[in-house]
């Protein structure tokens, strides 16, 4: 398991997880708020 | 599986307001790109290098109301053959054009018929408000009329064009080839001539396909059809003083 409490003592990690969680998050939902719309719009017209 | 999923949960627990709040910032961004790509005409000319298309797109009334993807459809497995085929055998217009343009009538009929239950395909700028207030074709006297007709004449999408005249700067008439019995479509008037994609007004050429034997004389030579019968195809059929 990680030791969750040795990475965080760090200042620089903590900044490090934070920010790769906001780019994770950031382009996750930009990619599945574009495929959602997209496939609303595409599948109702001849499917998959 | 488990093993990992425990090594890695604290990590991620840590991380979950970082991701909410990164994920909430990247919703608008998302639906950004899905309106460039579905919306945007800017998006598809960026491949769709196709110059009498654009041109005659850019110039017609359609410009300005729609988007490629109004009209436009696939099922989602010919986007990936797309983006194959641009990589590996990217066609040339006109030379690799083999197909006269063929609009299938409810794409037509979404904007231009009254009361059409489908709008699932207009996704450009115009509001249900705005479509509603377009000429509707079945309310007028001549629309009605070649509607309630039949023809034996091929329907656009089975002519093939032969090579030599994709290359020529001609437009290109579809012949008079006859085959089965069938309802006269939009594509039959506002197909435009084959090499003029996006240019669906009616022209003379197609009304001759039907009406070749009317107005031998010197009238119909010098004026054309349109000039005489096009209003017939705009006044409503309850205001039309003919009826």
């Amino acid at each position: 398991m990680i030791d969750l409490k040795t990475i965080l003592e760090k200042k620089r990690n903590r900044i490090i997880i934070r920010v790769a969680g906001v780019i994770i998050g950031f382009l996750g939902s930009a990619f599945i708020i574009f495929q959602v719309l997209f496939l609303y719009r595409v599948l109702p017209h001849g499917g998959l | 599986m488990k093993k990992l999923w425990k090594k890695f949960l604290p990590l991620l627990s840590f991380m979950i307001p970082s991701l909410i709040g990164g994920g909430l910032v990247g919703i608008y961004p998302g639906y950004k790109v899905y309106e460039y790509v579905w919306k945007d005409a800017a998006f598809c000319t960026s491949c769709h290098v196709h110059d009498y298309a654009t041109v005659g797109w850019e110039n017609s009334s359609h410009q300005r109301l729609t988007t490629c993807h109004d009209c436009h459809h696939q099922p989602l497995h010919e986007y990936v053959r797309e983006m194959v085929v641009l990589l590996t055998k990217n066609p040339k217009f006109p030379k690799d054009l083999d197909h006269i343009p063929y609009i299938p009538d409810d794409l037509c009929q979404a904007c231009h018929i009254s009361n059409h239950q489908d709008l699932s395909t207009v996704t450009g700028p115009l509001d249900k408000e705005d479509i509603d207030k377009l000429h509707k074709v079945d309310k007028t006297k001549m629309h009605q009329l070649h509607f309630q007709h039949k023809t034996k004449l091929k329907l656009l999408g089975e002519f093939k064009i032969k090579k030599i005249d994709r290359m020529g700067d001609v437009a290109i008439i579809p012949s008079n080839e006859e085959g089965k019995e069938r309802p006269i479509t939009c594509s039959d008037c506002h197909g435009g001539p084959s090499n003029r994609a996006h240019n669906f007004s009616a022209t003379d050429s197609a009304c001759v396909r039907c009406h070749q034997d009317e107005h031998k004389k010197k009238i119909g030579k010098e004026f054309g059809c349109r000039n005489c019968h096009f209003q017939d195809f705009m006044i409503p059929t309850s205001k039309n003083p003919t009826k």
